[in-house]
């Protein structure tokens, strides 16, 4: 795991890494600290990370656009602040956790727990995915995401009128921020279970989710029993 | 026509000489007119004492003619004269051709008399002593006529004499006067009298009625003056307030003079003293009224606006003795000059400026209305004055309203900087900083962290002791800021100081101003390498006002956003707007190692202003 950590407070920046090292023992890769978001920006690109341990005043507009241009990258964030009012807010956005400060050592440890563990999953519910275009981040209402479809390093989000949005994060991470009502049907696939509107099972062993918008996603084997018994 | 003759004074005003020659000439056109018609009534005076002068049939063919009338004017006016001894005035009067007789000048006929009623009595105002005969007989006399001052007892001014049923008839009649004035006290040498015909009941009636008008306005004054000293005792200590009780006051002593006449039969030397203080309470009401106008719109240069309004006075009171026409001119020159300070809270848009204009005007319209002389103004005077009066009141009320409405105002934004402040230090997001740091810092270094609690609480308790004022000495501020760097200090591993220079620590500045201008710094700048050193500099500018020069170092990280101000910086301008209010400036600029604020406060005129 690579973590990064934006703190203006000396000493709380270092109380987080020695947690880091403490938590993640030899699964750590890198840890490393800047004082501002700002400078994140420009390491980020030269060397990607999978979890970022932000101190942000959320505070104002610049605040939010900050978080928004966080959580659009492909790692997750979790914030490490004291306004703890905006921990709702900061969820919305998608934020993987909010860790209030003061903060122990196991707290800490559970918030990186989501983003280690295989299930982990967010804290709380995102209303947000914040994707990157132009150059901008965009807030793409998650009420509007019909699924998703895992490409790699990056994942599709397609929406209620067809369109679609590319995010940086993969499809994993993604469907650990989602509100549950999501299902993974496939290794590539994510999809908002109301809006499945029958299962079919094809030849050799081929299956197939039909939507209620007439699109047909794959369902992998290993899921097919499971969503079938759900959808009654 | 009438007002040329008087019952007290004697002399035309200059002022009016204009007007009298007019109506002189239109008396002789009018006398042309009805040559022949009415017989001219002529008045004949002769000094000396002899009682069979009285007599109806008396030749006093060889008296000196002093004064003479057509029944409509009384063209010689100068009939009496004072202070000379005992002397003798005789005339004839007779019913003629039109509705009423005798002497048939307008003023003197009574408006409430109603055709057909019997004209059987004679009023007589007179500022003598005398005894007054009709056809021989003696129907009246006031006090007691005397050779010298020593010998005459004055007498009242006003008599109502009832002319016997036997004596009536169509005439001619003789009137004959023993007459002396040596109490006649205004300064002329010669003075007019005016008895006048009618029916006896309802002159009595009309009489009665004439104090009305005048008492009304006396209570309704001395109400405004209750009114105000109720509001000055119990509502609001302001000057505005006084001085508007002490206008009622001087209105319902005006007012009560006037009535006077009808309260007590007063003896005819107190004429001339009421009618002075008459004046004398018309100079008070005009002065006030400015003083007041003045006062309640806080207009500049108080001094100046009364001396003119006392150089108004002084004018008025020079004039020759006719109080009548003086107190009338005082009354007009007054209000008049009480539209320029009307008109200046007008332009400055001063709360209740119109009502005071209303009130001013309807003023001016009453005292161009002066009819009776012997109430001195019109009854409409007396209406529209004390409406004068209440509206200045109103406008009085009406800036009290605003006034509390601006104090309970500036008290809310009191309590809630107060709370601000309280707040800036308790809130969260500082103190769970400053315990997540702890918890670092327990962990490594306890001693330490003893000590950041210690800072901490030093914070605390100087924010405690200033949270509840205004104003504090510069050094407590001081201490304040310093506490907070040490706090600051320590959680972020560095030094944190601040240095002064050239600053008075006995300075008034409002709480907690720099201690914000610190947050400020540690929340929009960088840290950078190199000494963390806040600087203020103190100085005082040539215009006397003192400059605060605050430097934040650090790199400037959002420097667009500065000017508008966060909540830090609204906080410092509405404390500097508390404590002077318009006097302060505050301006912030990027600069080479971090940024500067600059502070400007007029401390000098502190309480200046109202």
């Amino acid at each position: 795991v690579r973590v990064l950590i934006v703190e203006d407070e000396p000493l709380i920046a270092q109380r987080l890494e020695r947690f880091c090292r403490e938590i993640l023992d030899d699964k750590l890769e890198t840890v490393r600290v800047v004082t501002a978001f700002a400078e994140a920006g420009a390491r980020l690109d030269e060397s990607p990370i999978d979890l970022l341990l932000l101190d942000l005043n959320l505070h104002g507009r610049d605040g939010m656009e900050l978080l928004a241009r966080s959580v659009a990258g492909s790692f997750h964030t979790v914030i490490v602040s004291a306004s703890t009012e905006q921990a709702l807010r900061a969820f919305e956005f998608g934020v993987i956790d909010f860790v209030p400060k003061p903060f122990s050592k196991e707290r800490l440890a559970q918030a990186i727990a989501r983003v280690t563990e295989r299930d982990g999953r967010a804290a709380g519910a995102a209303k947000y995915l914040a994707v990157k275009k132009h150059g901008r981040v965009e807030l793409v209402p998650i009420d509007r995401i019909v699924h998703l479809e895992g490409a790699g390093a990056y994942a599709e989000l397609v929406l209620d009128d067809g369109k679609r949005e590319l995010h940086d994060k993969t499809l994993e991470k993604l469907h650990a921020l989602l509100p549950p009502g999501f299902e993974r049907i496939h290794k590539s696939h994510v999809v908002r279970w109301s809006a499945v509107k029958a299962l079919h099972a094809g030849e050799g062993s081929h299956y197939e989710a039909e939507l209620r918008n007439g699109t047909r996603l794959p369902v992998g084997r290993a899921r097919y029993k499971e969503l079938r018994a759900k959808l009654g | 026509v009438g007002r040329r003759v008087s019952f007290g004074g004697v002399n035309c005003h200059p002022l009016r000489r204009t007007l009298a020659l007019a109506v002189a000439l239109a008396a002789l056109l009018a006398m042309a007119a009805r040559a022949g018609e009415t017989p001219l009534v002529e008045f004949r005076l002769k000094h000396g004492d002899d009682p069979r002068w009285a007599e109806r049939d008396w030749d006093d063919r060889d008296w000196p003619v002093v004064g003479r009338t057509d029944g409509r004017a009384v063209t010689e006016l100068d009939i009496i004269p004072a202070r000379t001894g005992i002397f003798w005035l005789r005339y004839r009067i007779e019913r003629s051709a039109r509705p009423s007789w005798g002497l048939n000048v307008p003023s003197f006929l009574w408006p409430a008399d109603e055709p057909g009623t019997p004209v059987n009595s004679v009023f007589l105002a007179g500022t003598m002593a005398h005894e007054f005969y009709w056809d021989g007989h003696l129907i009246g006399r006031s006090g007691r006529v005397g050779a010298s001052r020593a010998a005459e007892v004055p007498g009242r001014l006003d008599h109502l004499m009832v002319i016997p049923d036997a004596l009536l008839g169509p005439g001619p009649h003789v009137v004959a006067m023993r007459i002396s004035t040596y109490h006649y006290n205004f300064p002329p040498a010669r003075f007019r009298i005016s008895p006048v015909l009618g029916n006896y009941g309802a002159r009595l009636s009309s009489e009665a009625r004439q104090p009305i008008i005048p008492l009304v306005g006396a209570g309704c004054s001395a109400l405004v003056a209750v009114i105000c000293a109720v509001l000055f005792g119990f509502v609001d200590r302001r000057r505005a307030l006084v001085i508007c009780g002490l206008l009622g006051l001087a209105t319902a002593v005006f007012f009560t003079l006037i009535a006077w006449r009808w309260l007590y039969p007063e003896p005819y030397p107190w004429l001339h003293w009421r009618y002075a203080a008459m004046l004398a309470a018309m100079a008070a009401i005009g002065l006030l009224m400015i003083g007041l106008l003045v006062e309640q719109f806080s207009i500049p240069h108080k001094a100046w606006w009364l001396l003119g309004a006392g150089v108004i006075v002084a004018v008025v009171w020079l004039q020759p003795p006719f109080f009548q026409v003086r107190i009338l001119w005082l009354g007009r020159a007054l209000l008049g000059y009480a539209l320029l300070p009307v008109a200046w809270a007008l332009w400055h848009r001063r709360t209740g400026a119109w009502l005071a204009l209303a009130g001013v005007l309807i003023g001016l319209g009453s005292v161009q209305q002066a009819a009776d002389l012997r109430a001195v103004l019109s009854p409409a005077f007396f209406l529209f004055f004390g409406v004068l009066v209440i509206l200045l009141l109103g406008a009085l009320g009406w800036q009290m309203r605003e006034g509390r409405r601006h104090a309970r105002e500036a008290q809310l934004a009191a309590a809630r900087l107060e709370l601000e402040l309280v707040k800036k230090n308790l809130q969260p997001h500082f103190l769970l900083n400053t315990l997540a740091v702890l918890t670092e810092i327990v962990e490594r270094d306890p001693r330490g962290a003893v000590r950041l609690i210690d800072d901490l609480a030093e914070e605390f308790r100087a924010v405690s002791r200033v949270s509840a004022e205004k104003l504090i000495p510069l050094a407590q501020e001081l201490e304040l800021c310093r506490a907070h760097l040490r706090v600051m200090s320590a959680r972020t591993g560095r030094a944190w100081t601040l240095e002064t220079e050239g600053v008075d620590s006995a300075a008034p500045v409002p709480p907690a101003v720099f201690l914000t201008l610190i947050e400020n710094g540690f929340m929009h700048q960088r840290t950078t390498a190199g000494a963390g050193i806040f600087r203020l500099r103190a100085q005082t500018t040539s215009a006397g006002a003192v400059r605060y020069e605050f430097l934040s170092p650090g790199e400037v990280q959002d420097a667009p956003t500065r000017p508008a101000g966060g909540t830090g910086l609204r906080y410092v301008k509405a404390r500097l707007e508390e404590s002077f209010p318009g006097r302060w400036s505050l301006t912030g600029e990027p600069v080479s190692g971090g940024w500067r604020t600059v502070i400007e406060i007029d401390v000098q005129t502190t309480g200046g202003r109202a």
